[in-house]
């Protein structure tokens, strides 16, 4: 009995070893061939770009349809589907997790990086980095003492399949968008949108990445989460491997660069860096998982976390449209407003579940 | 008296009011935030025939070293017209760097690439490459050095985060 207990936790420490080294490789390889530096792999920039694309926004510089964002969906969706894994359910508080989803991208956008590119950043030696990093923990750690005083959004049901499935077709008709291009679809010719991996290297580097975190449940949030609620280790070395094998291939790259200034894709202001990483830290514990473990959920038939990454779409389009995101100067006024503004949301919602627990 | 959860929330609910209110009130007016508003897209309806015309004479007299002080004068004039165009914080920019000013050039560099990120794309047209990057390389270094020698000189850090700003622009992240 103990035999195949600890046979099943090396399986489980070799499947998430096994994601971070994927994430951290493709993390930083995606960006040598193409795709922005430092941004090989970042949710809420790619959904920006998806966004985009799809006439949701009109910044020209961001939009293109990310075949990795597809990848991580079909990849997760394949595989779910192969090891009989795929279950539809969901139906809880479905505007919550819309709403989570709308602040998990605010905090990234204000961040410039979802988690992931956090951990891509903190790797090519960006002290900025460092600082989200501590704001993301925190504002995890905040998420643990809602669950631990007893947050609940309420437990998930099964439902008819046709409900995740009309989100794989939606994630298939954007895959043919991009191959077809129609008049409809606009795509970037200049700005960060324009640069991109080749599409087929991108797409295969999302299938794999996809299915890896599918069968090992890498979460960057749930690393900490699950550390800080029951002391298991076990995602959080997926994420030592992903920082480690980005880290190396960044110093034989010579990207690798420790400073605080002459970062692409981040800015310098401390208060900013940290708070808008503690939003996402505790809207991502709320939801179950940060903005890539959404997009693995939703391919495997969570249909929550598939109305978070419509919420997260929203999120995306809103950040271009109000000029929420940070620009490399700093963040603006209105980034500033819709961090605090998610924090009471959060806050509010986080307290207002708590009270229904202790009527119930 | 143990601490209170429900309680602790509920008071950082009001403080994260009180902080809505206090950023809301000191964030700066629409106007200026409308000057700092990258230019998107197509600008050419916002070309006044008054702004070409200070931008052409400006460009002529800059040539001629004895006439820089006129050039900046129509640079500035130029600016006024169209404060969101980039033409004549880069002619300024440029002007400045002839004068070994380099105060001058970098914020005027940073607010021409502020108002078009093209400056620093390599998939755009206007893209200035090489006088950016050497630019940018040379001002950090000579900044980092009045920094070692004058650690408190407050338009020197300026000066450094304006170069360090273009240092990010050109690197080429997602933003």
């Amino acid at each position: 009995m103990i035999k195949i207990r600890r046979s099943r936790e090396y399986k489980a420490l070799l499947a998430i070893i096994l994601s971070g080294l994927l994430l951290g490789g493709f993390g930083v390889m995606l960006s040598v061939w193409g795709n922005p530096k430092n941004t090989g792999i970042c949710v809420s920039c790619f959904l920006e770009n998806i966004a985009g694309a799809l006439g949701l926004h009109n910044n020209v510089r961001m939009m293109y349809i990310r075949p990795e964002i597809i990848g991580f969906v079909l990849g997760s969706f394949l595989t779910a589907g192969l090891t009989k894994e795929f279950r539809s359910r969901g139906g809880n508080s479905p505007l919550i997790y819309f709403l989570i989803g709308i602040f998990l991208i605010v905090g990234s956008s204000v961040f410039i990086g979802c988690p992931l590119k956090l951990m891509l950043r903190l790797s090519a030696g960006d002290i900025n980095a460092l600082v989200g990093f501590g704001g993301l923990v925190s504002g995890i750690l905040i998420g643990v003492l809602f669950m631990k005083e007893g947050f609940f959004p309420g437990k998930p049901r099964e439902n008819k399949p046709l409900n995740t499935v009309i989100f794989i077709g939606g994630t298939v008709l954007l895959l043919i968008f991009l191959v077809v291009r129609p008049d409809f679809i606009r795509f970037s010719v200049k700005g960060a949108a324009a640069r991109s991996a080749p599409l087929l290297v991108s797409l295969f580097a999302g299938l794999v990445i996809g299915s890896a975190a599918q069968r090992s449940r890498f979460c960057v949030t749930g690393a900490w989460r699950n550390f800080f609620l029951a002391g298991d280790r076990t995602l959080l070395y997926g994420l030592l491997t992903l920082f480690l094998a980005a880290l190396a291939l960044n110093v034989s790259n010579g990207d690798f660069s420790l400073n605080r200034f002459g970062q692409p894709g981040s800015h310098p202001d401390i208060l900013w860096n940290f708070l808008s990483m503690a939003l996402v830290g505790l809207g991502s514990v709320m939801v179950g998982g940060c903005p890539f473990r959404q997009l693995v959920l939703a391919g495997e038939g969570d249909g929550d976390a598939v109305v978070c990454v419509l919420g997260m779409l929203m999120g995306a389009a809103l950040v271009q449209n109000f000029e929420i995101r940070s620009l490399l100067s700093g963040p603006t006024v209105y980034g500033k407003v819709s961090v605090i503004l998610g924090f009471f949301i959060l806050i509010g919602v986080g307290r207002y579940l708590l009270e229904e627990e202790a009527d119930a | 008296m143990g601490f209170n959860f429900k309680k602790g929330c509920d008071l950082t609910l009001c403080l994260l009011c009180l902080s809505f209110i206090l950023i809301l009130w000191r964030s700066p007016g629409r106007s200026e935030a409308d000057i700092f508003k990258p230019v998107r897209g197509d600008e050419s309806a916002q070309f006044s025939e008054s702004f070409t015309f200070h931008l052409k004479i400006a460009r002529v007299l800059s040539e001629k070293d004895a006439l820089w002080s006129e050039a900046e004068k129509e640079f500035q004039l130029a600016k006024k017209i169209n404060p969101r165009n980039y033409q004549p914080y880069l002619g300024i920019a440029r002007l400045a760097l002839k004068k070994e000013d380099w105060t001058l050039a970098a914020g005027n560099y940073r607010r021409a690439v502020e108002r078009n990120p093209d400056l620093t794309d390599n998939n755009a047209k206007a893209y200035l490459g090489k006088e950016l990057i050497s630019f940018t390389k040379e001002a950090i270094r000579r900044f980092r050095d009045i920094e070692r020698k004058k650690p408190r000189d407050s338009v020197n850090s300026r000066n450094l985060k304006n170069a360090y700003y273009l240092k990010r622009k050109l690197a080429g992240g997602c933003d």
